[in-house]
């Protein structure tokens, strides 16, 4: 049994279970993340304690993803304006400000502005962009600024929170405090440009036509985080921690490498169940799609399963306006005989419905 | 008598509309240009508020400064200087605001052709079906 094998065994598991394990999974991550939130700066003892934690996972257990960032930051805002009101509204203001200039355009990469903090404090910043580059598109930088931003607020947070601000003297030289800290972190910047840099990286690179895209574009990305990391951290660190930032890099590319090998299962068409009718019969159909490895040469066929892109052929406006004016008038002889041909050849074939990682696009260029 | 040509068709369809087609389809409805307008406008809005409030922010932060210096002050300059940085802030995001929607706009158009295509052969299939029964 050789490990693609094994990877299409997990994926007709997951399709069996695929409910409850989204769910679970959901809720796990979910009670880690809250956890987190609750260890760095749980100010508020009523909101960090168990029961709480478990019921906020609970709902996010059966909510989508959005809602899980959603209620990460409204936790976070709680403990802040547990701990000073002044400095949770500069944390609302900051969060209003990044999302008016860079989450607006990004709303799909809310899980990776929630995950760039969370691991940070964990160790693991750096999978972060990795695993966006092979998976995402360029304009996701945009979700690397606000977490680095969200990150570094409330590292500044953490040790300005025991702050009184009980004048309006004390509060204003507290606002001073922290915006000074945020502006004047070069080390925030340097750190910006490098994660935005991986990003590019690992996206031009896997974009290559060749042989082992992905691998190469994660080890790509690796070494210009490994060097840019250990020349930032040198530069404007304070703690110097060049051998932890090696090793954990490594651990990061070995994630993303996990993660890109297990991309089909992540990027798995769920069975669908779909109900439509027509003039004679309502139909209620379950569409399971088949889970079958392309393997050639022992390796895996070229597979634009990108989250971003499908391998579309030339736009051109023009044609497809007029197609689209003239869909409902089919008059040509031509169009007539070709669809005929098309549909006998369909006759033939016994019917299921394939929905196995082809889009419907793929019917057409047959 | 089921007619597994057109159940496959749409089931296919179905799926589609459920999923990506939701955006896609939603997208058909627009011309390109009003799209894009429609988004230029949402940024000039969201780039506006924001620049506003760094701006309450900064003079926040430098409040001590200006009340001590508020009669000394080149407002004049001052002012260009923020109505400056606020021209160029726009003009980089509607800039890419309209580059960026170009794009989406015209790969979900491809998509949405396709999906209409597919509708087009349903309704030949049904044009067919209808024929047999005349006959």
């Amino acid at each position: 049994m050789n490990i693609y094998q094994i990877r299409s065994e997990i994926n007709a598991f997951y399709q069996k279970f695929q409910i409850i394990i989204n769910t679970v999974a959901k809720f796990i991550v979910s009670f880690i993340a809250f956890s987190l939130v609750n260890k760095a700066i749980g100010y508020d003892s009523r909101f960090a304690q168990f029961p709480v934690t478990a019921l906020l996972s609970l709902l996010c257990a059966f909510t989508p993803s959005s809602v899980l960032v959603l209620m990460i930051m409204v936790l976070s805002l709680v403990h802040v304006y547990f701990a000073s009101k002044f400095l949770a509204i500069i944390v609302a203001v900051i969060f209003v400000i990044l999302y008016c200039l860079f989450f607006r355009f990004v709303p799909q990469y809310g899980t990776a502005v929630a995950a760039l903090p969370i691991c940070w404090y964990i160790g693991l910043p750096y999978a972060v962009p990795l695993i966006l580059g092979i998976m995402a598109s360029p304009i996701s930088i945009f979700s690397i600024i606000c977490g680095v931003i969200s990150y570094k607020m409330f590292k500044i947070i953490n040790i300005e929170a025991v702050a009184p601000t009980e004048s309006l003297n004390d509060a204003l030289a507290l606002y001073i405090r922290v915006v000074e800290k945020l502006v004047k972190d070069k080390e925030m910047y340097a750190l910006i440009v490098i994660f935005s840099l991986v990003i590019v990286i690992c996206y031009v690179v896997r974009k290559l036509k060749i042989k082992y895209a992905f691998e190469i574009s994660i080890a790509a990305g690796m070494i210009f985080s490994l060097v840019g990391c250990v020349i930032v951290n040198t530069k404007f660190s304070e703690q110097k921690a060049v051998g932890k930032i090696i090793f954990m890099n490594i651990l990061c590319a070995a994630i993303a490498f996990i993660v890109q090998f297990f991309k089909r299962v992540l990027n798995y068409k769920a069975v669908e169940n779909v109900q439509f009718e027509d003039d004679d019969y309502y139909y209620y159909v379950k569409a399971v799609p088949k889970i079958e490895p392309q393997i050639q040469n022992g390796r895996e066929n070229a597979y634009y399963d990108d989250l971003e892109e499908e391998p579309l052929e030339e736009y051109n406006e023009e044609t497809e306006e007029a197609e689209i004016k003239n869909i409902s008038i089919v008059e040509r002889a031509n169009a007539r005989k070709r669809e005929r041909e098309v549909y006998k050849r369909e006759e033939s074939v016994d019917f299921t419905v394939d929905t196995s990682g082809i889009d419907i696009d793929d019917e057409i260029n047959k | 008598m089921l007619d597994s040509r057109k159940i496959r068709l749409m089931t296919r369809l179905s799926i589609y509309e459920r999923g990506k087609g939701k955006k896609d389809i939603g997208l058909s409805k627009y011309y390109k240009t009003d799209y894009v307008r429609l988004n230029v406008i949402k940024t000039v809005i969201s780039v506006t508020f924001a620049y506003f409030l760094i701006l309450v922010m900064v003079v926040l932060y430098k409040s001590e400064y200006l009340i001590a210096n508020a009669v000394t002050l080149d407002y004049r300059t001052i002012g260009m200087r923020v109505l400056g940085i606020y021209v160029a802030l726009l003009v980089v995001y509607i800039i890419g605001t309209m580059i960026g929607y170009n794009a989406v706009y015209s790969s979900s158009r491809l998509k949405a052709a396709r999906y209409y295509r597919m509708l087009g052969r349903l309704t030949q299939i049904y044009k067919e079906e209808d024929e047999g029964e005349d006959l």
